[in-house]
């Protein structure tokens, strides 16, 4: 809810409901999470294990399987609504509006078909009517749009002859062959080194820039957010507990559980920084009454934090799930 | 007693190749690169009650490196010396009494616990190994090493998929410390959890250490965590030790041109100055292959001739005598 913007979001969520039945009693994964992407952002989605963020974005593709579902909201993509697509419909979009990397590069690649004719594959699916050579060229140029060295010879390659940054590379040009205007990237570069994680997002950065392309970035690292996003998203036990632009968010928290975060994490630049760690555990999902889902775990708890808590306005785009938050402004 | 001023665990120009030929067929087969070049000439020491951070990248030999200074791997060329006392060549029964003194915590908390198990078996087996307890005595003890790492009595019965990451790794933690070693390999204790918890597990690791006057090899691959908790640090490429000096020197004035790269490649919270940043060109080499003279030249920003050819000696950085680099760059003329 950006008041001042102009544009349409993007994609726009609301009240989004997606649940697991299991053995244990209903899954809560994503609990009435309201989200708008604003075209031409690079939105950071931060959260823990368990947050709720992958949920909320395999929701958007229609990627829940059973036992999950979405059990309400809706999810609005240009105007259109997602829910409730069928299959068919649902295919079109996927890929060449709306593309997705996933986290082991290793995993998500076919390891018995060439890199090429993955790509191909994508393309074909969306772009049927174009000739064989023609194809085989774009596929060229997306190799070499994310920085593959020699794609000519990589493409007759098979994902095990790559690196695991080059698979990330091969990842991000197959979520790009049809040039989508959302990309979502869960955790690209969560299973590489540091300093192959840094040539992976600047290459994202980059690509973003030069293809006008709007950015859903899932991470559980704080620190890629704040050098790679304009605004973050911060979730917690299946909800949005806070949001606003990176750099006020990290300078000036506004969620107890965003402070401890941010605590937690040891600082370079500060050798005498000592970590404060947040105390407990992150709550099972089955069955949660209806109060703050922090408040066994948060040093503000009070007794009207339990009750159900909504997003509050906290001005300059910022909001906070918390009652409390405006006293620590 | 040993002499003063003798670290308690000293590595000494430690080589480690593992063979890649499998079976008869396998050696029978020419090929050129079989050898695993995992460690290559490393030496370090680390001092009573000190912590001696161990970063790296993956496949640089980091935890080849802790299994060799427990024994758990013999080396191949090189002296491991505990209280300096040479183990590469100690016997079965002399290394089961130096074992209790010495103990490692594994960074997986899923694969390192016998599911079958309860935590007061998992926990209690050092025990009962090392100092032959009664299975009653092994309890209370058992259970007072759970509180202490933050676990409850009530939990001895259970079995290790009841817990949590962070809770598993608590148990991980009781079953090193339950035999009161003196040295303990941390092998990416925290790697697998997520940021809050690993900060508990960062908090309780730095009280048991103060509580227990235990030396640490704490093994990372993230700069933040492993500066957070060290004294000294040294810093990993393809098997060879590049950097190693006080953590703060390192954080702050790291002088190999891999220690900066590492640095320049963390994200920061506060977002960094945007300025476009030096990056490693590609991705580390092979250990089967690695590259002639100084194994990181291939990625240097400063490479130069002699980075090609000869491989560079440590030495002290001359504002620091403790702190050493192993770059040409830094060549005493």
């Amino acid at each position: 809810m950006n008041a001042g913007s102009a544009l349409a979001p993007l994609l726009s969520i609301r009240g989004l409901q997606t649940q697991f039945q299991t053995q244990l009693g209903l899954v809560k994964a994503v609990d009435g999470v309201d989200i708008d992407v604003e075209p031409g952002e690079c939105l950071g989605v931060v959260g823990e294990s368990g947050s709720g963020k992958s949920v909320t974005f395999a929701s958007v593709l229609g990627l829940v399987r059973s036992p999950g579902r979405i059990a309400a909201g809706s999810i609005r993509f240009d105007g259109r609504e997602l829910v409730g697509l069928g299959r068919g419909e649902m295919r079109r979009i996927r890929g060449k509006e709306i593309a997705i990397t996933l986290q082991d590069a290793l995993t998500s690649l076919n390891p018995s078909l060439t890199v090429g004719a993955q790509i191909l594959e994508t393309l074909r699916e969306h772009d049927a009517g174009r000739g064989a050579r023609a194809l085989a060229e774009q596929a060229l140029e997306i190799m070499a749009l994310v920085g593959i060295p020699a794609p000519a010879t990589r493409l007759a390659q098979y994902p095990h002859e790559f690196s695991g940054g080059m698979r990330q590379r091969i990842m991000l040009a197959i979520a790009l062959a049809c040039r989508p205007r959302l990309l979502i990237a869960d955790e690209p570069t969560s299973a590489l080194d540091v300093t192959i994680q840094a040539q992976v997002l600047d290459l994202l950065a980059s690509l973003r820039r030069e293809l006008g392309m709007t950015v859903v970035l899932i991470t559980h690292d704080l620190g890629v957010v704040a050098q790679y996003c304009d605004r973050v998203l911060v979730m917690y036990a299946g909800q949005v507990v806070e949001a606003g632009p990176t750099r006020r968010v990290i300078a000036d928290p506004g969620h107890p559980y965003t402070r401890g975060l941010i605590a937690s994490i040891p600082k370079l630049a500060d050798p005498d920084f000592r970590i404060r760690p947040i105390d407990g555990n992150v709550p099972e999902l089955v069955d949660l009454p209806d109060e703050c889902r922090f408040l066994g775990r948060c040093p503000l708890a009070i007794s009207a934090c339990r009750t159900r808590i909504d997003m509050r306005d906290l001005g300059a785009g910022r909001q906070a799930r918390c009652i409390r938050a405006r006293e620590r402004q | 007693m040993t002499a003063p001023g003798t670290p308690l665990v000293e590595a000494r120009q430690v080589d480690k190749t593992y063979d890649t030929r499998k079976g008869l067929f396998g050696r029978l087969i020419v090929r050129r690169d079989y050898l695993v070049h995992a460690l290559n000439s490393v030496s370090f020491g680390i001092a009573r009650g000190e912590t001696l951070g161990l970063i790296g990248e993956s496949g640089c030999g980091k935890s080849t490196l802790a299994r060799v200074v427990l024994r758990l791997q013999p080396p191949t060329a090189g002296q491991v010396l505990f209280e300096g006392e040479d183990i590469t060549a100690a016997s079965a029964e002399r290394m089961k009494a130096l074992r209790r003194r010495m103990q490692i915590i594994f960074q997986d908390p899923y694969a390192s616990l016998n599911p079958r198990q309860t935590v007061e078996q998992i926990v209690g087996l050092p025990l009962r190994i090392h100092q032959r307890a009664t299975r009653r005595q092994a309890r209370d003890e058992v259970a007072a090493m759970l509180e202490r790492v933050g676990l409850k009595t009530l939990h001895l019965n259970r079995f290790p998929h009841q817990f949590s990451g962070g809770q598993r790794q608590r148990i991980g933690i009781a079953r090193a410390l339950i035999v009161k070693p003196e040295f303990v390999v941390c092998d990416e204790p925290v790697s697998a959890l997520d940021v809050s918890i690993q900060a508990q597990i960062l908090h309780l690791l730095q009280d048991l250490r103060r509580d227990f006057a235990l030396t640490f090899l704490f093994i990372g691959h993230n700069l933040s965590v492993v500066g957070y908790v060290s004294d000294r640090m040294a810093v990993m490429y393809l098997g060879e030790i590049v950097e190693i000096g006080a953590a703060r020197g390192i954080l702050t004035a790291p002088a190999h041109p891999y220690t900066q790269s590492l640095l320049a490649a963390v994200p920061r919270l506060d977002g960094g100055d945007d300025k476009p940043r030096a990056r490693p060109r590609g991705d580390p080499a092979s250990p089967l292959r690695p590259p002639p003279g100084c194994r990181f030249h291939p990625r240097c920003p400063h490479v130069m001739p002699v980075c090609r050819s000869e491989a560079p000696r440590p030495v002290a950085l001359a504002a620091n005598e403790t702190h050493t680099v192993s770059c040409h760059l830094y060549r005493k003329p």
